[in-house]
């Protein structure tokens, strides 16, 4: 690891914990990154495989996926406000991943309705409260000047856990069997919360922001005048265009080397899962460091960039081990995506109080493009053809290239 | 399930003969046991033969008789896992398409990906699918991965589908394929 991914020290005064505490602490929340990232794959696709074993009808399951996006939706903006007003930020922590834990035993031990509807809703909520207190960890221990790297650091060890949890449940699914996922993931909830020790030890997010703390009266904008900002909703726009055009494209590039190469899909599909993991891990620390030293417009726009790419060259080949390498690409919009979505938010919104209700704000948008694309794209494919539905997402990449170019102004003080 | 024996059966069972056809469609075999006489197994016959065979006197539920159901014998095989010739997977069965004669026409299968991302519906002519009730993986098509290359996706919802069908084996040179 390079020097550069050494936690800052924050402004004398402003936080809690020694310098040897924070650097504790900071490998904490690089671990605490890795095991969530490596939880959450146990509740992502996989879910509607475990389902079907269990002899679930597809109306059935679409209804599960469904209770668990309502409630992934509705609680962004609570969830947000939620961890605003509670000042233990490593006490939401804790209990998010409790109901990680708790979700994950309920589908694998009660896979009824009831049983699956709760751990969805659990899931749901706490993902929502569990995603603004990572990025508040980062701010305290990195302070805003630093908070970059920082970003780029949580991103690669996010990724590093989504690719191993990946192979991990993949391999587990097909060796032992699709319940023994649910277990799997219940189990590495417990590293999780291992590594929240020493961010607790270094007291780490138990106290005010930074700024509540010190400066004597910065005064506090109004929830409502920062919700009005014209640079979050644009960011938030944005970031809802770039969903939109970039989620439903592992999917569609999977179910078509699915069908063009179906002796090899299972490898195929898995490579094009783990590949742009891979690709954040090596480049999202570089991605930070080049938003604090030129800025984050740089940073969004080549990002944003690679989705029309994408989608174009998917559009022109069908051809298996390409599609893979363009998938592969991702990893670029990704490390982009993942470093400046907390990172922009900090800048507008960091020192005012209302930090994850506006990371909150940007999360509801980018779940508004999710759920919108998954059936815009559906529909494209199954009515014009897989390359059709490609050529689509390039455009709404493009103009959410162009969005960014004209409407997202440099953040970075 | 009563299609082993159709010479036991008492007269009753015949009312619900159709509610066991039901159940017994998605296994395949014979329908045989509408019949009123024990006919051959393999001619299968409409289902309104149930209908004719009614009894003047309305049923009631103390009537009802309870067959079982051995699970080697016939058993459920949605959610399981699907098999090709070598044993290969084939994914999952996630529906069986009936016709109107309550004979099942394709399986649907929910093929490929990894950890649910990238598998796509795929239905297989039933005249490939073999059933070992009772076994960890009851169905076996007899067709491999390779060649649901190009496959169609199926939609439950759409007005018409299709389905892959056997292997045509194509010969060399067709005598009249020249113009």
């Amino acid at each position: 690891m390079r020097a550069t991914d050494r936690p800052t020290p924050v402004p004398p005064g402003t936080e809690a914990g020694s310098e040897p505490e924070l650097r504790a602490a900071g490998r904490g929340l690089d671990w605490l990154n890795l095991f969530v990232a490596n939880i959450q794959t146990g509740f992502g696709p996989f879910i509607s495989v475990y389902l079907t074993t269990q002899a679930w009808t597809q109306t059935e399951i679409g209804l599960a996926l469904s209770v668990g996006t309502i409630t992934a939706m509705a609680s962004q903006l609570p969830a947000g406000a939620l961890v605003d007003a509670i000042p233990s930020k490593h006490a939401v922590a804790f209990f998010s991943i409790v109901a990680f834990t708790a979700s994950a035993l309920l589908l694998g031990l009660w896979p009824v309705p009831l049983g699956v509807f709760g751990a969805q809703i659990l899931h749901g909520f706490s993902s929502c409260t569990l995603g603004p207190v990572l990025a508040t960890f980062s701010l305290a221990i990195a302070g805003p000047a630093a908070l970059g790297l920082r970003l780029g650091r949580n991103a690669r060890f996010s990724s590093i856990g989504n690719g191993l949890g990946a192979i991990l449940m993949g391999a587990c699914g097909y060796l032992i069997g699709e319940r023994s996922v649910f277990f799997l993931t219940a189990v590495l909830t417990l590293p999780a919360l291992a590594a929240l020790r020493p961010l607790a030890a270094a007291r780490i997010g138990q106290r005010p922001p930074p700024s509540v703390a010190t400066q004597a009266l910065p005064p506090q904008p109004s929830v409502w005048r920062l919700l009005a900002d014209r640079r979050l909703i644009a960011f938030a726009a944005c970031a809802a265009l770039f969903t939109f055009a970039n989620a439903p494209m592992l999917p569609l590039a999977a179910s078509a080397l699915t069908k063009v190469a179906p002796d090899q899909a299972t490898i195929l599909v898995a490579c094009s899962i783990v590949l742009p993991q891979l690709i954040v891990a090596i480049f999202s620390p570089s991605f930070g460091a080049l938003a604090e030293r030129r800025g984050r417009r740089l940073v969004l726009l080549l990002g944003f960039a690679v989705v029309p790419l994408r989608g174009l060259l998917f559009a022109l080949t069908a051809n298996p081990v390409a599609m893979v390498l363009i998938q592969a690409l991702d990893g670029i919009a990704a490390a982009s995506f993942g470093v400046m979505v907390p990172l922009v938010v900090s800048d507008i919104a960091g020192r005012s109080g209302h930090f994850n209700l506006s990371l909150a704000v940007v999360g509801f948008f980018i779940g508004i493009g999710a759920t919108l694309s998954t059936t815009a794209a559906g529909w494209l494919s199954d009515r014009y053809g897989i390359p059709a539905a490609f050529a689509g997402l390039a455009l709404t990449g493009l103009a959410a290239t162009g969005f960014v170019w004209a409407a997202v102004p440099e953040t970075r003080s | 399930m009563s299609m082993g024996s159709p010479g036991r059966r008492r007269p009753a069972a015949r009312l619900i003969a159709l509610a066991m056809a039901l159940a017994a469609c998605r296994f395949g075999g014979a329908y045989a046991d509408n019949a009123a006489p024990p006919a051959p197994p393999s001619a299968a016959q409409p289902p309104k033969a149930a209908g004719e065979s009614k009894p003047a006197t309305q049923v009631t539920p103390s009537q009802r008789t309870l067959e079982p159901i051995a699970h080697e014998v016939a058993a459920g095989i949605l959610g399981t896992k699907a098999e090709g010739p070598d044993g290969e997977d084939m994914g999952l069965v996630v529906d069986v398409v009936v016709d109107r004669d309550s004979r099942p026409t394709a399986v649907v299968i929910d093929f490929g990906g990894f950890l649910g991302v990238g598998s796509r519906k795929i239905a297989i002519d039933w005249r490939l699918v073999r059933v070992k009730p009772g076994a960890k993986s009851p169905v076996r098509v007899r067709i491999s991965r390779g060649d649901l290359e190009g496959a169609p996706e199926f939609d439950a919802t759409a007005p018409s589908n299709q389905m892959v069908g056997p292997v045509v084996i194509q010969r060399p040179e067709p005598p009249d394929a020249g113009n």
